[in-house]
């Protein structure tokens, strides 16, 4: 191995209360090398990501242990123990690093070219034109056309932003390019993208790459080495292939056995194939000013079956998913529920019915009231409609919360004091409390870890037999959507391009669903390789 | 932002109106009759009935309403014996007191609340967003606390008070001011400043809470967002990092406020005026409510409801400018 570029021995971040997040990380890392960290939300991968560049300073959060870095013809120097000022010479030039959010991290208020430029000559003291000829060349290496430099980075899509994060950290030449989940907020097709232009310029600039993400098969397809972290401890760690084909710790092999796989068998079903047609789509639009969300998609819903819907971000599937239970109004066309149009449930008729169509929404954190008892949002539905007294309501949903694998203690608990999954069960409670017919579930675990995923997609099986729903099951994520359809959907710009069994979805007809299955990072190949 | 200018154009429109009216309502429904007042003690009836006639309080609320909107946009001519006194457009018709035309009334107080609006709003301005970044850069420690209190403080003073209080301490104690006396800016700009400067100070000290507060909650929340952490994580120095682009989270709500104060102030500062004896709109709001003067009152009316409106559009279009997400 060659000399290291980055030397961590024992680091923990401890925030005030104190709590441990990260206890005892060590690793060396060489140039052009690769290394993942990976672990679900709590484990301290995303704190170790800051703790290197120091991003905890000014925080009550305390950092301790060795960070060394190797710079030719210089001192090594402990950025742990570096002054702010010594600090700050090294963020860019030596350890860059590109976040999660690629919506949020970037100045809303300046062009995305002047952020580049400003970082660039902020450490070489180019000249203006300089700046820009590099900001331009930068931009141009990670595919975006150097005449939107002058563009704000809300007219950018997430992907776009983080490529402008990339080409920030790229005209800097970093030797060190920490990526702290940076592909999580994005579709599969384009977080395919932004890895192989990871990968890409790894190979070209020679920097090293600390890749950070709660999904095994991202990180696997790049890695070297990978560490995995459970609560701020190294579980194991070892060369990417040995790893991930012959795990030795338990918790590794649980954490791999919880990625949906696209080759994993399907469970036995049997399945509703004649169901009459419970919703039916006839060449419906969905305009949004001059934007056409959908454009004539004519697609059924049987009664019984699982529908899965994907496609990438932008394709109207979550638009298809709220017009399905009438949040969002058509343009043209028609959607019948039980061979009635939808659009002709108007006040009353709508009030006495709504109950039938109900919602999961992505992201339960602000799907939940945070003001409001867990107990109380799960119950609001059926007080909402009324005609049980306040006991009955309470037991109804306390027994909901029980059934969705959560206490009665959870009841009287504010939406903050629960994990993402216990979130996410509780408003599965809410969605169920009305005994709908149909269920929209639009992207309900791509908020949540891998386990936690695998556990809510259970838990959506099992009800679906218990109270005889229909389940619409909208994902980005094509194994999961696998995993729980009957049959799958495939949106592309608003339209359905194709309708499969999920035993069909490996075997596509369209190549847009080839390459969206292309798109999926295979655990698989990088176990075998 | 053609058509966001024409909405709000039609919207001040409806706005104006609706003000004219309820003004107009109010004064058919409070006591008092202006001819009465008008004329003054030892009128005969005869006398009354004359004077009610030339003021045109005899004929219906309805009728007196719509000349006085069509005197507005079209002019009216008043008819003094032999001669005609054409008054144009935007007319708002004569005061029952002095027979003075109400346009030119408000056309010469309206330098007194420009002057007195500008200069306060730069001094509050200074003022807030100064304490309040200067609170902001440590949070809960003993400077902000000590900033805080200070600023509410001053903040909760009655404005008459805080004028009281700044002419006792300058003009009584100290006497390094005299007595303000308002000088015109085109007579002679070093009295107007001169003469002005308690007013500013006395608005500005009352008003530049809310911005302290605005800025330092500002400041502190930009400072918590992501791109924040990217500037810190590509070394920026601190002190850019908060100067530049903390600051300039804040700046979008600083502003819109501002410019809404500002046209509050604008529409009238009656205690201001009051206290320092400053010979604006507010103080004549003032006399003409008390003397039943509908024409004058009336006039104030609307140029305060259009120099808010206008305030408010202002602010809109500031906020488009300083948020390039924010679209009109």
């Amino acid at each position: 191995m060659t000399d290291p570029v980055l030397q961590v021995s024992d680091l923990r971040v401890t925030h005030p209360g104190p709590v441990t997040a990260l206890d005892g990380l060590s690793f060396e890392l060489a140039p052009g090398q690769v290394l993942g960290l990976v672990g679900e939300s709590g484990s301290g991968k995303s704190a170790a990501a800051l703790a290197l560049l120091g991003l905890h300073r000014r925080t009550p959060t305390t950092v301790d242990g060795t960070i060394l870095l190797h710079r030719p013809d210089r001192p090594v120097l402990d950025l742990n123990a570096a002054s702010d000022a010594e600090l700050r010479t090294v963020r860019g030039p030596e350890l860059a690093m590109v976040f999660q959010e690629p919506l949020t991290s970037l100045d809303p208020y300046r062009r995305i070219g002047t952020q580049i430029a400003t970082a660039y000559r902020l450490h070489t003291g180019a000249s203006r034109a300089e700046a820009k000829q590099r900001t331009a060349e930068a931009l141009d290496r990670v595919g975006i056309d150097p005449e939107r430099a002058r563009d704000y980075p809300h007219q950018f899509s997430g992907g776009m932003r983080q490529r402008v994060l990339l080409a920030m950290a790229l005209v800097l030449r970093p030797r060190v390019l920490v990526a702290d989940e940076p592909t999580t907020a994005l579709d599969v097709t384009v977080q395919a993208q932004i890895l192989r232009l990871l990968d890409g310029l790894r190979e070209e600039t020679g920097m090293a790459l600390v890749l950070v993400s709660h999904d095994v098969g991202v990180v696997g397809g790049l890695a070297d080495e990978v560490v995995v972290l459970r609560e701020g401890r190294t579980v194991e760690r070892g060369a990417t292939a040995r790893l991930l084909g012959d795990p030795e710790h338990p918790y590794t092999r649980a954490l791999l056995d919880a990625v949906p796989r696209l080759d994993a068998p399907l469970p036995e079903r049997a399945a509703p194939a004649d169901g009459d047609a419970l919703v039916s789509v006839e060449r419906l639009r969905v305009d949004f000013g001059s934007v056409q969300a959908l454009r004539g998609v004519d697609l059924t819903v049987r009664r019984g079956e699982t529908l899965g819907i994907v496609g990438e971000s932008g394709s109207g599937k979550s638009t298809l998913g709220r017009t399905l239970v009438r949040l969002q109004d058509a343009t043209s066309g028609t959607v019948r529920f039980e061979g009635e149009d939808l659009a002709s449930w108007r006040g009353r008729e709508l009030r006495r019915r709504r109950h039938e169509l109900q919602m999961v929404f992505q992201d339960p954190t602000s799907s939940l009231n945070p003001r409001r008892l867990i107990g109380d949002s799960v119950a609001e539905p059926l007080r909402v409609r009324g005609g049980h007294d306040e006991a009955a309501v309470r037991a109804e949903a306390v027994g909901l919360l029980e059934r969705v694998g959560l206490g009665a203690a959870h009841a009287d608990r504010y939406p903050h004091q629960l994990s993402g999954g216990q979130r996410q069960r509780a408003a599965i409670a809410r969605a169920l409390i009305l005994r709908p017919k149909l269920i929209v579930c639009d992207e309900p675990v791509s908020a949540l870890d891998v386990t936690t995923q695998a556990q809510v997609v259970a838990l959506l099986r099992e009800l679906r037999e218990e109270f005889d729903l229909t389940l619409v099951f909208i994902a980005h994520d094509l194994a999961v959507v696998r995993s729980v359809s009957d049959r799958v959907a495939v949106m592309r710009q608003g339209e359905v391009v194709e309708t499969l069994a999920a035993a069909d979805l490996t075997r596509p007809r369209q190549d847009y669903t080839r390459a969206l299955l292309e798109a999926v990072p295979r655990l698989e190949a990088v176990a075998g390789r | 932002m053609t058509r966001f200018l024409l909405r709000r154009l039609f919207g001040a429109a409806a706005v104006l109106v609706a003000l004219a009216a309820l003004t107009y309502l109010l004064f058919y429904a409070m006591p008092g009759d202006p001819a009465l007042l008008a004329c003054g003690k030892g009128c005969s009836a005869d006398q009354l009935a004359q004077v009610r006639h030339a003021l045109g309080t005899d004929r219906p609320l309805v009728q007196q309403f719509w000349t006085f909107l069509t005197t507005l946009v079209l002019g009216h001519g008043y008819s003094t014996g032999p001669s005609t006194i054409w008054c144009s457009a935007p007319c708002l018709g004569y005061s029952y007191q002095s027979n003075e035309p109400v346009t030119q009334m408000l056309l010469e107080r309206l330098p007194v609340d420009v002057s007195l609006a500008l200069g306060s709003a730069a001094l509050w301005l200074l003022i807030g967003v100064g304490t309040g970044l200067f609170a902001a850069l440590r949070p809960g420690r003993r400077r902000d606390r000590i900033t805080n209190a200070v600023v509410l403080t001053l903040g909760s003073t009655p404005v008459f008070i805080m004028a009281l209080l700044l002419l006792m301490g300058a003009c009584v104690w100290l006497q390094v001011l005299p007595f303000p006396n308002y000088v015109p800016l085109t007579e002679d700009p070093a009295q107007w400043a001169q003469n002005l400067l308690l007013p500013w100070l006395a608005i500005a000290l009352v008003t530049a809470a809310g911005y302290t507060r605005l800025t330092r909650a500002g400041v502190l929340e930009t400072l918590n967002q992501d791109h924040i952490r990217t500037l810190r994580a590509y070394g920026y120095p601190e002190r850019r990092v908060v100067l530049r682009h903390a600051v300039r989270g804040a700046l979008p709500t600083v502003v819109t406020v501002a410019a809404m104060d500002i046209g509050m102030v604008l529409a009238g500062a009656v205690f201001t005026e009051t206290m320092f004896g400053l010979p604006g709109l507010g103080k004549l709001a003032v006399e003409a409510a008390s003397t039943v003067d509908l024409p004058v009152v009336c006039g104030i009316t609307l140029l305060a409801g259009a120099l808010i409106v206008v305030a408010n559009t202002v602010a809109d279009l500031l906020h488009a400018a300083l948020d390039p997400r924010v679209r009109i």
